[in-house]
C-alpha cells in the first residue's frame, strides 16, 4: 500500500463492512479516494466486493439478479455497511437482508421507508465484462440502462417509471379480464389509457432530452477510445417519436385484448448502436463493440457527473482479461484522469498495469479476505 | 406449538386469523381469557358476535351504522350540497375527528384495481352517481389515498359525472405537511409539490 499525493475532497466510500455476503462472512475493508486495485485469482471475491459496493449505492446487484443469492452459503442473512464522505460530512448507510423480509436500508441510522428514495444520492458506474449484453440482447437491457443513468439524476423519472410499470399492470389486468369474458367498461380503458399516457409522454420526454446529451458524450469518447474515423450514434426508437401515443392505444385495442397485453407504449423503447450509421449488433467488430461499450458508460459517466455536480463511483471489473492492450491502456488514461473520483479496479495480476500519479491503494483478495 | 387442549387450540387458531397477531400473541390474548370469569368472557364473545350480526350499511351513503341511514344522512346540522367521496369507514372516522368537514359521505369501499379484480361494479359508484343525479349535490370532494388506483378511480368518478354539469369536483390538495420541515418532507413530496406549485396569493386564502 503506497499513498502518493492528498485526495480533493471529493464523494468517496472510505470504508465497507460485509457480514455473510457472498463468499465473505466478515470483512472490513478502508479505501481510499483515488484508485483502488484489487488483485488475486478468479473466484476470489473481487467482483463480490464490486456487487457490495453497487448494493450500499443503488439497493441492488448488478453482477447477479435476485438477493436470496447474495447471503453467504448456509447463513441467513447478509448485511452492509459503508462510510462515504462528501462535501459535508460522513455518512454511513447500510444494507441488511434477511431471506422472506423486505430489505433495510438505513441512512445515518434512518430507516428508509422506500428504497427508492436512496437512488441517485451516492452515484455510481460499473464497467464489466457482461455488458457485452447491451448490445447483444434484447431492448430490456437497453431500457434498463438508459433507465438506471436518468433515475441517478432525476428522483421524479424513477416515479414516473414505477408509475408507469403500475398502471401497465393494471392495463393489462384489465384487458385479461376482457378477454376471459367480463362485460367491457370502455369508460374505465380510456381512464386507464388517459394515465398511461400522461406518464408515458414525460419518460419519453425525459429520455430523449437525456439521451441528446449522452449521445454527444459517446461520441467524444468513443473517438477517444478507438482512435478511428467512425462516427458512433445511438438512436432512440420509440413509438412516441412520431406517433399519437393516445390514439394508438385506441387503435390497438382490439389487438391488445387478443394478445392480453399492451403492445404500444414507452416499454417497448429501444435504442439503436450505430457506427457509420450501420448496426453495431449486425456489423461490429468485436474491438468495435468493446470501445461503443466503454465510451457508453464513460457517457453515463459524465451524464450524471454533469447532473450532479458529484462525481459518480466508478467500478471496472477485470477489464484487463477482456480488452486488449490498447484499449485497457485508453480506458485505465481515462479512469485515472482527473475528472474522475474514486474507482475501484479488479484485476488478476496488478504488476502488470497500474502505474499512475493518483493515490492509489492495492489490495489482494484470497478466498474472501481481503488484505 | 402443540396445546394439551383441543379447545384452547380452537381458540387460538380463531385469534392468529385477525390481522397482526401471530401465534405466540395468539396464546397470550386467550391465556389472558382463561384468567376470566365465565360470564365477562360471554360478554366478550356475545358483543362481538351481535356487532358482525347487527351492523348496518347506510343505505345513502354506506357508512357503517346502527339504523337504516348513518347519523351522518340523518343530521339536519349537516350541508348536504356537498359529498366527500372516500375509500373506507376509517377515512370516515380520520375527516370527522379534524371537525372541519360538515357535508356528507360517500364510502366507495375500495379503489379500482383490475390487478386485485375490483372494478367499478363492485364498488358504490352507481349509487353515487344517483345521487349526483337528485340535483341536491353541489360539490363532490374526492379525498382518495395519493396513489395510481385512488387516481383511476377519481378519473372514472368524475367521467362519470360529467353528465351533471352543476356538479364540482374537487379532491384533496397534495404536498408539504403543515408545521414540516422541508428538510425533513420525502424527496418525492417535496419535487412534486415544486413541480406542482401554487400561486402565493392562493397560499394566503388557504391559510385563512
Amino acid at each position: 500500500m503506497h499513498i502518493c499525493r492528498l485526495q480533493l475532497s471529493i464523494l468517496h466510500l472510505s470504508s465497507i463492512q460485509l457480514t455473510n455476503f457472498r463468499n465473505y462472512t466478515e470483512q472490513n475493508v478502508s479505501f481510499c479516494g483515488g484508485l483502488n486495485i484489487l488483485s488475486g485469482l478468479n473466484g476470489a471475491g473481487k467482483t463480490n466486493l464490486l456487487e457490495a459496493i453497487n448494493y450500499l449505492c443503488l439497493t441492488k446487484g448488478y453482477f447477479h439478479s435476485g438477493d436470496i443469492g447474495a447471503i453467504n452459503f448456509k447463513k441467513e442473512f447478509f448485511r452492509l455497511q459503508g462510510e462515504f464522505i462528501t462535501e459535508r460530512k460522513i455518512e454511513t448507510i447500510s444494507l441488511a437482508f434477511q431471506s422472506g423480509t423486505p430489505k433495510i436500508l438505513k441512512h445515518d441510522e434512518i430507516i428508509y421507508e422506500k428504497l427508492a428514495d436512496h437512488i441517485g444520492k451516492f452515484p455510481l458506474v460499473v464497467i464489466a465484462p457482461d455488458d457485452i449484453a447491451l448490445i447483444i440482447e434484447g431492448s430490456e437491457d437497453r431500457r434498463k440502462w438508459l433507465d438506471n443513468t436518468i433515475s441517478q439524476v432525476n428522483r421524479l423519472y424513477l416515479d414516473d417509471l414505477m408509475q408507469y410499470n403500475r398502471v401497465l399492470a393494471q392495463r393489462n389486468a384489465l384487458l385479461k379480464l376482457w378477454s376471459a369474458g367480463q362485460s367491457r367498461d370502455e369508460d374505465l380503458m380510456t381512464v386507464i389509457d388517459k394515465q398511461l399516457v400522461k406518464i408515458g409522454k414525460q419518460i419519453h420526454a425525459e429520455r430523449k432530452k437525456s439521451l441528446q446529451i449522452l449521445i454527444s458524450l459517446l461520441q467524444k469518447h468513443y473517438a477517444f477510445i478507438s482512435n478511428e474515423n467512425e462516427t458512433a450514434l445511438m438512436n432512440y426508437d420509440s413509438l412516441l417519436n412520431e406517433s399519437d401515443f393516445s390514439k394508438t392505444l385506441i387503435t390497438n385495442r382490439e389487438k391488445d385484448m387478443m394478445l392480453q397485453r399492451t403492445t404500444a407504449g414507452v416499454h417497448r423503447d429501444d435504442l439503436d448502436f450505430l457506427l457509420n450509421e450501420f448496426s453495431i449488433k449486425k456489423f461490429g467488430s468485436q474491438g468495435q463493440k468493446k470501445s461503443f461499450l466503454i465510451a457508453l458508460k464513460l457517457a453515463q459517466f459524465d451524464f450524471i457527473a454533469q447532473n450532479k455536480n458529484e462525481t459518480p463511483l466508478l467500478l471496472l471489473d477485470d477489464i484487463f482479461d477482456k480488452l486488449d492492450q490498447h484499449r485497457s491502456e485508453k480506458l485505465l488514461a481515462d479512469a485515472t484522469s482527473k475528472n474522475r473520483g474514486q474507482v475501484f479496479i479488479t484485476c488478476t495480476d496488478w504488476k502488470q498495469t497500474i502505474i499512475s500519479d493518483k493515490l492509489s491503494k492495492y489490495f489482494i483478495v484470497e478466498n474472501g479476505l481481503i488484505k | 406449538m402443540n396445546f394439551p387442549s383441543r379447545l384452547i387450540e380452537d381458540a387460538v387458531s380463531e385469534f392468529e386469523k385477525l390481522p397482526g397477531i401471530g401465534r405466540r400473541s395468539a396464546l397470550r390474548l386467550v391465556l389472558h381469557l382463561l384468567r376470566q370469569s365465565p360470564e365477562s368472557v360471554n360478554q366478550f364473545s356475545s358483543r362481538i358476535a351481535k356487532m358482525r350480526n347487527e351492523i348496518k350499511f347506510c343505505k345513502t351513503c354506506h357508512n357503517i351504522s346502527d339504523g337504516e341511514q348513518c347519523n351522518i344522512c340523518n343530521s339536519h346540522a349537516r350541508n348536504r350540497s356537498l359529498v366527500c367521496v372516500v375509500e373506507n369507514f376509517r377515512d370516515v372516522i380520520a375527516i370527522e375527528s379534524v371537525n372541519q368537514f360538515n357535508g356528507l359521505y360517500h364510502v366507495l369501499g375500495g379503489v379500482i384495481s383490475p390487478l386485485e379484480g375490483i372494478g367499478p361494479d363492485q364498488l358504490n359508484i352507481e349509487s353515487l352517481i344517483h345521487r349526483a343525479a337528485s340535483n341536491e349535490i353541489e360539490e363532490v370532494i374526492m379525498a382518495l389515498n395519493a396513489t395510481m388506483e385512488g387516481d383511476t378511480t377519481i378519473f372514472y368518478i368524475s367521467r362519470k359525472l360529467h353528465q351533471f354539469p352543476n356538479v364540482k369536483i374537487t379532491t384533496l390538495a397534495r404536498g408539504v405537511a403543515f408545521g414540516g420541515e422541508l428538510e425533513f418532507v420525502d424527496d418525492l413530496t417535496l419535487a412534486r409539490s415544486i413541480a406542482t406549485r401554487l400561486p402565493y396569493e392562493n397560499y394566503l386564502v388557504n391559510r385563512e
